[in-house]
């Protein structure tokens, strides 16, 4: 059985197809590292390039994500079962002063998909609640997200704030949001950048050498 | 600085119609361009250089009924007139009246959607889509979860009143949203001031972004505003 249909289903965002057909990828004898990678990762790889071009917008994403997630849910005692231990650990929020967390919610999910155990603080969350959680987990990564011109700077925040807690060299980080751009986090001293939920997943793993 | 005695042309987001038609002297011509634009932030400095260039021969100053927004004037360039915008991120400090009327509104509340007439009347709000958009063509279950996920961190409405458009439809849509997404309802006053001054002058320089002709659009200026603190 090929996993054509299951990645279809996930772009379309429809999760009663996405559970009979994940049950049915399982059962057909796929492991549980296939189905993520070969559906529900490169769906999400569709999704976030339509996406990019404005072929679809947010309410097709939600959908899609959440048919992923619910993939993904069902593979994951299996993904335990086998064996598979987290490849690193991942610290995830949005800056200060910005309740948006769509984008970060995906990359979230992205990066557990390959593989990352993920701490979501969620939204509005303060320099030195990062730094705490970095501390606490030992994270190897950290993902920082604003979608607000008016609290991008706090992004720089974040990075200072690891400078002064002597932490900044024991954590990779990485910036996104729609009004980052790689010259922004250049500018700010991020390790690295992702314009999307999709090109997160390859950019950690780079930054992260798995 | 004295009155403006040239020929002004304001570019404008269709949000502010009602108040700069309350607002603006006569002789300014007024265009504007559908709300929403910032949605598509990487294509809307050309929706705007397109009636940049349009006015370009008969203007001597070109207005900005915009603020950052996204990063959606980025790149915008008149070519023999200067351009004057107001220093704000978006059009909330705008119908408030101040970026400090903001800060407070974002201090009592960060979870805040807010509504003016012109929202309701020009512009889509989460409750449009909602009914226009995610209800055809998801059906009730998908559409609440769309919805939900894009509200997920407010916790009021919040119907700014300064006096132009429709306030009775402003507030009837604001009620709505309130009462279809549960979430608490509240009005909160506004004010024409900075929208009045940015179609009559004086511009100065803490209030207003002001680029030579020839000149493109930055986010520098804008970047140099604190972001909003949260207590």
């Amino acid at each position: 059985m090929d996993l054509e249909a299951l990645k279809e289903a996930v772009i379309a965002g429809d999760v009663k197809g996405c559970t009979i057909l994940t049950d049915v990828a399982i059962k057909a004898g796929h492991t549980p590292q296939t189905i993520l990678n070969e559906a529900l990762i490169s769906a999400m790889q569709v999704v976030g390039e339509k996406f990019r071009c404005n072929e679809v917008y947010v309410p097709e994403v939600l959908v899609a994500a959440r048919a992923m997630k619910k993939s993904l849910a069902m593979l994951k005692p299996l993904l335990a079962q086998a064996g598979t231990k987290p490849v690193g650990i991942a610290v995830l929020g949005t800056v200060r002063g910005d309740l948006h967390d769509i984008g970060k919610n995906l990359v979230g999910m992205m990066w557990e998909g390959a593989g990352l155990e993920v701490v979501d603080l969620g939204t509005d969350v303060p320099p030195d609640k990062f730094v705490q959680a970095v501390k606490d987990t030992k994270a190897q990564l950290l993902g920082v997200s604003t979608l607000l011109t008016t609290t991008m700077l706090g992004i720089r925040d974040v990075i200072q704030a690891l400078e002064r807690a002597e932490l900044r060299q024991r954590v990779k980080v990485m910036v996104g949001g729609a009004p980052v751009t790689q010259a922004f986090a250049d500018e700010i001293g991020a390790d690295g950048y992702a314009e999307s939920a999709a090109v997160a997943v390859d950019k950690a793993k780079a930054l992260l050498r798995i | 600085m004295g009155v403006f005695e040239g020929r002004a042309h304001l570019i404008a987001c269709e949000v502010f119609r009602d108040e700069f038609e309350a607002v603006s002297p006569s002789h300014v011509v007024r265009i504007y361009l559908p709300q929403g634009l910032h949605r598509t932030p990487g294509e809307m400095p050309e929706a705007i250089q397109e009636a940049i260039d349009a006015a370009s021969d008969r203007a001597d100053l070109i207005l900005l009924g915009y603020g950052l927004c996204s990063n959606g004037v980025v790149g915008v360039v008149a070519r023999r007139a200067p351009i004057i915008l107001p220093r704000v991120h978006d059009c909330i400090a705008l119908l408030l009246g101040s970026r400090e009327r903001y800060e407070a509104e974002v201090a009592a509340c960060a979870g805040t959607y807010y509504i003016t007439s012109g929202w309701a009347r020009y512009g889509t709000t989460s409750l449009s889509c909602y009914k226009n958009e995610y209800l055809p063509k998801y059906g009730e279950e998908d559409a609440r979860y769309i919805a939900g996920e894009l509200l997920k961190h407010y916790k009021r409405v919040a119907f700014i009143d300064h006096g132009a458009g429709d306030g009775e439809f402003g507030r009837a849509h604001a009620r709505e949203f309130a009462e279809v997404f549960a979430l608490e309802y509240a009005e909160i006053p506004g004010s024409l001031d900075y929208l009045r001054r940015l179609v009559r002058g004086p511009w100065d320089d803490v209030d207003f972004v002001r680029v030579p002709p020839g000149q493109a659009v930055s986010s520098t200026p804008f970047m140099s505003l604190q972001s909003i603190q949260l207590p």
